[in-house]
Parts: C-alpha cells; sequence; structure tokens
C-alpha cells in the first residue's frame, strides 16, 4: 500500500505532467509537501541561533572579520553537506540517517563510527542548548523584561537563573524534558508543534526585523537612552558603551580583516552546516528518491543564511556596529547588562513596551525546546536504525498508540540530561559548543567520504537513482562528497588553530574524538558477540543478498 | 528476558524450520532476484512471498529514428544516444520497480490519450516480465533445493495467477493450504478496501468468511503460518497515511493525519486462531513485529525501489517462533 519511500510514480491524473503510464494500484500518492522539510532542515541554522552566534561570538572573538564575507565562504560548505547528505537519502531513502547511509554503502563500522560521533555531538548540542535556554534566553529575558517593565524581582530572577549552575541545570533539564514531550505524542502531534514553535520564533524575528527596519539610528539611539536612563542616570548611555569599550581597549570600529573572517566561518559553523537535518526522518517524510531531497536540504540552509543576512544587516545598521561590538564585549553598564545583549531585548527597550517585550521574548523563548526536539529527532531515529539492525533490544523502538517513541525518547532525554550536567560543571559553554561542532563533522566527513564513494561501491543503486547526474563529467555526489569532507577539514582547522573558539587543550580534544571512535568498534563487537549467543548473526541485517 | 529481547536459548535441536519472507517487491527486478537469492545467503529452508510482486508504472521511453531517445524518469529528463545509455536507463526503470516500454513518439501520445490501451499495455509487460522472474525461480530454485512460496497481493492483476500457478518448483500458495516443512501454511491475497480500489479488495464480512474458510482447513493452528497480505487492524505494523478519494494525502492542523488501515477480519482471524506466525506486507512503511495473544504478527516492509530488499528470517520450533531477525539485503 502506502509506500516508506516517496512516491515516485504520481496518480493516474498525473500521468500527462510526469511522463509515466500508471495503473490502479495502492502506494500512488503525493509525498508530503515540502514545507515540513524545509522547515525541518531551516531550524538548525535558524536566524534566532545564528545571529545570537554572530553577535555574542564572531563581534567579541573576531573583530574586523567581516560576518556577510564568511557567510559567502560558508554556503559552499552548507551546499556540500546538504547534497553528500540529500543524494544518499535519495539513492537510500530511510530513517536513521548517517548510520544507514554509511553502514549500507561502506562497512557497519564506519556506520557506527558516524553515527557514535553524530550522537555525542547530538548530546553536547543538547546539552549547550539546555545551557543556552538558561542563560542566553530565560535569564536575559526575564532580566530584560524586568528592566523594560521596571521590575525588579524579575531583574533579580534573571540574573540569578543567569548565573546559577543549580538552576541553569533545573530549568536546562525542564526544557530538554519538554522537547522530549513534544515527541511523545505521535508524528502528526509533533509536526503540529513543531510548525507552532517554528512560526512563533520566526515570527518574533520578523516583527523585530520590522521594527528595527523602520526605526532610523538616531531614533535607536535616542529610545535606549531614554531606556536606560532611570537606570544610569546618563542622557547618553549609548555613547558611554562605546566610550567603555574604548577604555577597555576594545576596537569599536575594526578595519576589515581577512584572517579575522576565516574564525567567523568557524562560529558560523555551529550553527548553519546541519541543513541535512530530513536524512534521519526521509522515510517518514517521503521525501524520498528524487533529487527534491537534497535540494530541500540545500534551500533550507541557504535560506537560514540569506535570512541571518537580511536580519543582521537591519539589526546592525538599526543598533550600530561598535555597539554591539562594545555591548557583547561586557561594556553595558551593570545595572543594564544582559548576557548576548538579544536583538530582542534592544528592540523591546527601543520601544519601551513591556507587553512587546514579553510577547517577543515568549515567541523567541520557544526556540531552544524547538531546536532540542530537532537535534532528538537524530537520537530517536538512529536507535532506532539500531534497533531493526538488531544491536538494539527490540524494546527500545516500541512505539505508544500514538506512534511515539517514548522509550528512544526517554533515553535521548535522559544522555541529554546527563551531558547538561557535565557541561555545566565540568566544562564552558565555548568548550561544548566546539566539541559538539568538531565530533560532529567526524561523522558528516565519514558520509563525505560515503558520497564520494558511492557510484563505485554501490555502482548499481547510483546508476538506478535520481542522484545519478554529472558537474563537469563528475558523479555529483561524488563533487558534493569531496567538498564535505574538505569543508569538514577546513573547520577543523578553524578550530584547531584559534584556541579561542573552544579547542584549548587538543591532547584532551584528540583523546575525547578517539575514545568515541573506539567505543563505536567495541559497541559493534560486542553486539555482534551477543547476537551470536543467540543465534543470529547481526552482519546479515547489513548484508547485500547477491542477486540471482 | 535476555538483553536483546530473547526468552530463552534455544537448541537447534528446537527448531523445524527457517524461512525467509519479504513482500511489495512491485516490479523491481533487483528485488525479486535478491529475494531468489535470500535462500542461499541466508541459509533457509524456505522463501516465502506475500504479494504485491508487479510494478506500478510503466516509463515510456520515446525511441527516434536515429537512435536517441527520451524519457522522463525520477522527475528528470534523461536522454541519450547510444545503447549503453539506453540500457543503463532500462536497468535503472526496472531497478525502481517500473516496465521500460521503447517506442515512438506517436505511438506514446496514442497511449497516453487511451486509458484502455495503458490497461492492455500493463498486462502484456506485467505477464512478460513475471513469466521471466517465474522461470528464474523454478529454474534455480530447484537445483537449489529450496522451496519457494508465492502468491499474488490485493495489487496484483488477475493475468498474474496463471503464470503462478504454471511454475514448476515455485508454490502457488494463495487461497489454499500448503505445507512448509512441517508447518501448515495458508495464505490470502486480498485486502480490505483501499482508496484506490486495487484488484483484490474486499470488504472486512466477506474477507473475514475467506480467510476464515481456510483456517478451518488447518490441522494445528497452533503451529500454523498465516500468509495474510494485510496486517491486522491497529496492530502497529498498519499504520498509514489517511488518504481522501482524490488520492491526496490528508493533513490535519498542518500535518499528515495517520490511521490505522489494517484488517479487522485479519485481526479477529489471528485472535481466534492464534497461529504460532502471521506474515503481512501491504503498509510499506509500517516494518515491525507485534505479539497478538501468542501470535508473532510481522510486516517486513518495503522499500523496493531502493534496490534492497526488506525481509525477515524466521526460525521456528514446532508451535512457536524461536527468533526472527529483520535484514535488509
Amino acid at each position: 500500500m502506502a509506500d516508506t519511500q516517496p512516491a515516485t510514480a504520481p496518480p493516474a491524473a498525473d500521468t500527462k505532467s510526469s511522463g509515466l503510464f500508471v495503473r490502479n494500484a495502492t502506494g500512488l500518492v503525493r509525498g508530503v509537501p515540502a514545507k515540513s522539510s524545509i522547515i525541518i532542515n531551516f531550524i538548525p541554522g535558524h536566524p534566532t541561533q545564528t545571529l545570537a552566534a554572530v553577535f555574542f561570538f564572531a563581534l567579541t572573538l573576531a573583530p574586523g572579520g567581516n560576518v556577510y564575507l564568511g557567510i559567502l565562504l560558508v554556503i559552499p560548505m552548507v551546499l556540500a553537506f546538504s547534497y553528500a547528505f540529500g543524494l544518499l537519502t535519495s539513492m537510500i531513502p530511510r530513517s536513521g540517517g548517517d548510520y544507514v547511509l554509511v553502514s549500507r554503502v561502506i562497512h557497519p563500522v564506519a556506520g557506527l563510527m558516524s553515527s557514535f560521533c553524530i550522537t555525542m555531538a547530538g548530546l553536547l548540542s543538547n546539552a549547550f542548548f539546555g545551557l543556552a535556554f538558561v542563560t542566553v534566553g530565560l535569564g536575559p529575558g526575564l532580566t530584560g523584561i524586568g528592566l523594560i517593565g521596571h521590575n525588579h524581582t524579575l531583574v533579580k530572577w534573571g540574573t540569578t537563573l543567569s548565573n546559577s549552575h543549580k538552576w541553569q541545570f533545573i530549568f536546562g533539564g525542564l526544557m530538554m524534558v519538554a522537547a522530549g514531550l513534544i515527541m511523545t505524542g505521535g508524528w502528526r502531534r509533533v509536526l503540529r508543534i513543531q510548525n507552532t514553535l517554528f512560526w512563533m520564533v520566526t515570527g518574533s524575528l520578523i516583527v523585530c526585523g520590522l521594527v528595527a527596519l523602520f526605526t532610523t539610528h538616531s531614533t535607536f539611539i535616542h529610545n535606549f537612552n531614554n531606556f536606560a536612563r532611570p537606570y544610569t542616570h546618563s542622557s547618553d548611555t549609548y555613547g558611554s558603551v562605546i566610550a567603555a569599550a574604548h577604555k577597555n581597549g576594545v576596537n569599536t570600529n575594526p578595519a576589515f580583516s581577512f584572517s579575522s573572517t576565516i574564525p567567523v566561518i568557524g562560529i558560523l559553523a555551529t550553527t548553519a552546516i546541519f541543513s541535512y537535518w530530513t536524512t534521519f526522518v526521509g522515510g517518514e517524510l517521503r521525501q524520498g528518491s528524487s533529487r527534491k531531497t537534497a535540494n530541500n536540504m540545500a534551500l533550507g540552509g541557504t535560506l537560514s543564511l540569506a535570512a541571518v543576512v537580511i536580519f543582521g544587516f537591519i539589526f546592525f545598521r538599526t543598533f550600530g556596529h561598535s555597539f554591539e561590538i562594545a555591548a557583547n564585549s561586557g561594556n553595558m553598564p551593570a545595572a543594564i547588562s544582559i548576557a548576548n545583549t538579544p536583538f530582542f531585548f534592544l528592540i523591546s527597550a527601543s520601544l519601551g513596551s513591556t507587553i512587546f517585550a514579553i510577547i517577543v521574548f515568549v515567541c523567541y523563548i520557544v526556540f531552544w525546546p524547538l531546536i532540542m526536539y530537532i537535534s532528538m529527532l537524530q537520537q530517536t531515529r538512529m536507535l532506532f536504525a539500531y534497533s531493526f539492525d538488531g544491536i538494539l533490544p527490540k524494546r527500545v523502538t516500541t512505539v505508544s498508540k500514538a506512534g511515539s517513541p517514548y522509550i528512544a525518547v526517554l533515553i535521548a532525554v535522559i544522555g541529554s540530561l546527563i551531558v547538561l550536567y557535565w557541561g555545566i560543571h565540568s566544562s564552558s559553554f565555548f568548550q561544548i559548543l566546539a566539541y559538539a561542532t568538531l565530533i560532529q563533522l567526524v561523522g558528516m566527513m565519514i558520509v563525505g567520504l560515503t558520497a564520494a564513494v558511492v557510484p563505485w561501491r554501490r555502482a548499481q543503486l547510483y546508476r538506478a537513482s535520481a542522484a545519478q547526474f554529472k558537474i563537469l563529467g563528475i558523479p555529483a555526489v561524488v563533487v558534493a562528497g569531496v567538498a564535505a569532507v574538505i569543508s569538514g577539514l577546513i573547520i577543523w582547522i578553524v578550530y584547531l588553530h584559534y584556541s579561542a573558539l573552544g579547542i584549548s587543550d587538543k591532547t584532551k580534544f584528540f583523546t575525547f574524538v578517539a575514545v568515541t571512535l573506539g567505543l563505536a568498534v567495541l559497541y559493534y563487537i560486542a553486539a555482534k558477540l551477543i547476537r551470536r549467543s543467540q543465534g543470529v548473526d547481526i552482519d546479515l541485517a547489513y548484508a547485500e543478498v547477491p542477486p540471482e | 528476558m535476555g538483553l536483546f529481547g530473547k526468552k530463552k536459548r534455544s537448541t537447534p535441536d528446537d527448531q523445524t524450520l527457517s524461512l525467509y519472507y519479504a513482500s511489495d517487491v512491485h516490479g523491481s527486478d533487483q528485488c525479486w532476484r535478491k529475494f531468489l537469492g535470500a535462500g542461499r545467503f541466508y541459509g533457509v529452508d524456505a522463501l516465502v512471498m506475500g504479494g504485491d510482486l508487479t510494478g506500478k508504472a510503466i516509463v515510456p521511453i520515446e525511441r527516434n529514428g536515429d537512435g536517441s531517445f527520451k524519457a522522463t524518469f525520477l522527475g528528470e529528463v534523461r536522454r541519450g544516444n547510444s545503447e549503453r545509455q539506453l540500457d543503463e536507463l532500462l536497468d535503472a526503470v526496472r531497478y525502481n520497480g517500473m516496465y521500460p516500454w521503447i517506442s515512438t513518439a506517436d505511438e506514446i501520445a496514442a497511449h497516453s490519450a487511451d486509458l484502455d490501451a495503458q490497461s492492455e499495455l500493463f498486462d502484456s509487460v506485467i505477464v512478460e516480465e513475471l513469466r521471466r522472474w517465474i522461470t528464474l525461480a523454478d529454474e534455480r530454485m530447484a537445483q537449489y533445493g529450496i522451496d519457494v512460496y508465492v502468491m499474488p497481493g490485493n495489487d496484483d492483476p488477475w493475468s498474474c495467477d496463471a503464470v503462478i500457478e504454471h511454475a514448476s518448483h515455485v508454490v502457488a500458495c494463495d487461497d489454499r493450504v500448503v505445507r512448509v516443512g512441517e508447518h501448515e501454511m495458508i495464505s490470502c491475497a486480498y485486502a480490505n478496501p483501499t482508496p484506490w480500489d486495487s484488484p483484490r479488495e474486499l470488504d472486512e464480512d466477506a474477507l473475514y468468511k475467506r480467510i476464515k474458510a481456510l483456517a478451518d482447513q488447518v490441522e494445528a493452528p497452533e503451529s500454523a503460518i498465516f500468509n495474510l497480505h494485510v496486517p491486522p487492524y491497529d496492530s502497529g505494523l498498519d499504520t498509514a497515511r489517511e488518504i481522501n478519494k482524490n488520492l491526496e494525502i490528508v493533513f490535519k492542523s498542518g500535518a499528515p493525519h495517520e490511521i490505522p488501515v489494517g484488517s479487522t477480519a485479519v485481526r479477529q482471524i489471528i485472535e481466534e486462531y492464534q497461529p504460532a506466525l502471521a506474515l503481512h506486507g501491504h503498509i510499506h512503511e509500517c516494518r515491525g513485529d507485534a505479539q497478538i495473544g501468542r501470535t508473532l504478527a510481522i510486516n517486513s516492509g518495503s522499500e523496493y525501489n531502493s534496490g534492497r530488499i526488506h525481509g525477515v528470517t524466521v526460525a521456528m520450533a514446532s508451535d512457536r517462533v524461536l527468533s526472527h531477525q529483520f535484514v535488509i539485503g
């Protein structure tokens, strides 16, 4: 009946446009419209998060770096990863993502290596999201609303949340549980919540962008000074923020530097290069075996970067580049200092409306459970793929009546809570992000390698797929795969070169990578031995049957 | 219960039968040949094909006098002018479970406008392809001594039946009781009604009566295999997106609406007769297993156009399933 893979043959009514003759048979349905797929691929690089990374990290860590040039340089990487993952997914349209793609093309051990890296990155990212939810979301949000509404209690709460490890873990953990709950209701409810949250976040960004667009730079300065006056007792707080930065040796108007633009690539890579997320649920969303799978990944990634450019330009123009650098370098007066100086706070402060601040804050804050849920799609689908291959207990795949993989969700939430605890107590914000990005890139490079060899390793599959097209005489999937590996290496080099991006102890980091890869090998051996003792050969789950 | 869900270790002495089950290959030449190859590869006693053998689409390939050709395939226009390129396209079409049809622009245009002509064309290409498949199975499986049981599914046109019935080694198992090793097996190709009005559909009452008539002939239901194309209703093996009368996915609140679409008749039969094993296909995305009383019900799933055949190997003792493993070959 209905296909897991997208229906390549359309209903009879579409015969003329498709060029096919079709007969009355089950399963001939149109796939899910591209919207859900593009949204899923858009979310990891959502401008709300990328702008926060740009404002918070890029301006302070890479003064003189040009964000727009950085985005321009990252776009080929986005396309490389999108098409490497996308074309492979169109050839093997199954849920499970990199694990399925790599294990079926190269070897199950390579699949597990990739999967362990991406899962480890997922858990680290979840810890980051949990931490960021409190330290750049909830805390600054409450402080901002309190400041705008002159509510000292809210300001105090916000400050406490931002600085207390205990509250970071409690609220970060609660957010994780909330994200897990999103997934416990089956696809129908999940997608409804996903789209609602997505439009809340995006809507708040658009509203803030529109307000900023129609607020001149001088009006913003005037309004900001009015907002700050009761706290700073200064008529030119805006100017004093920049002056304080100068006094502290911060160059708020640095000359363009290409060498400073390079770390911007690394910073953008923390959010912008993961637009291949539908690979993990491809079999469920029926994006299937056409090139649209890859195109939707590329579209999700480039649209999010385009939005970063547009909104970044608007916010920089309204707030002022020098002010953003000064504010994010710790030069805001203590009385109105807010981590990350989020755009929604500045816009709300400019408008002087508490109600507006509350609305945009609430719409902004839901980004974190949204991105957390997106991240957990990888972990839950990976667990399913493991289980189907017989390397995890079958009970992991238990689903509720509504179709929710609640045991897999529970495992993902518990794993994330453990890493969150570690992240809060044993590491730094930068380090979590750097480790997550780089370990994920190992998996992504393995997928790139898989794409580069698939025309030879799975020649028949490649020839029969929509991925079979060439660029300058070279298979496009090979071009994408090689470009993905090169992109991964470039980002690795950037991170290893610029220790300020979070890799200060290289030995510790390489040990972390080696242990992750080693665990994958050990896991495979252990699973194989256990299953063999039960009379089951797990190699059969992967092995391709020779056709008669 | 052990770590991987095994209740107790079984010795080889318990095993009475090993089989490989797959379904819904939908015209994929690659999957059919892998189905046959699975016998030796997995070292099983028997192969069971659960229906829906035939493809759903024909890809017309426009061939011109100068040898050049053009076809629309997987959403892309493919052109070429050499025999090698044409062969590659033919392989790709068959690999994806479709039937290539080489003809002139005029013939293609004529068929495009004539649904009766398309129907005749389908019958012709389906029978020709299936005959080739069955001949291959007869020759190879007899040589290897592996039993092969094949039935059509709800999507398969009636012209398929004669081709399967005339096989020499392949056992046509639909609508009868056959022996698979020491186990009795009943098979039913019919499905409950679908939005597509496929060739073999019955309402639930008629479907129940049809299967019950077969089940009543089984001497030992507790050791039997029920090979029923459609899965039991609301078993987790039958969840699919709801389709409206225009064959479009029903969306509710912006998301596809998923519903159980299996058969209540099949569920009732399984609950009443409690066979050791129930094998199903039909809902491609619902690969998995479910326990219904003492019956292990399995849907092998399908991704026929990926060139990998989804199947399951099952080891059986006289009155129960010892172990099973989902495989993608």
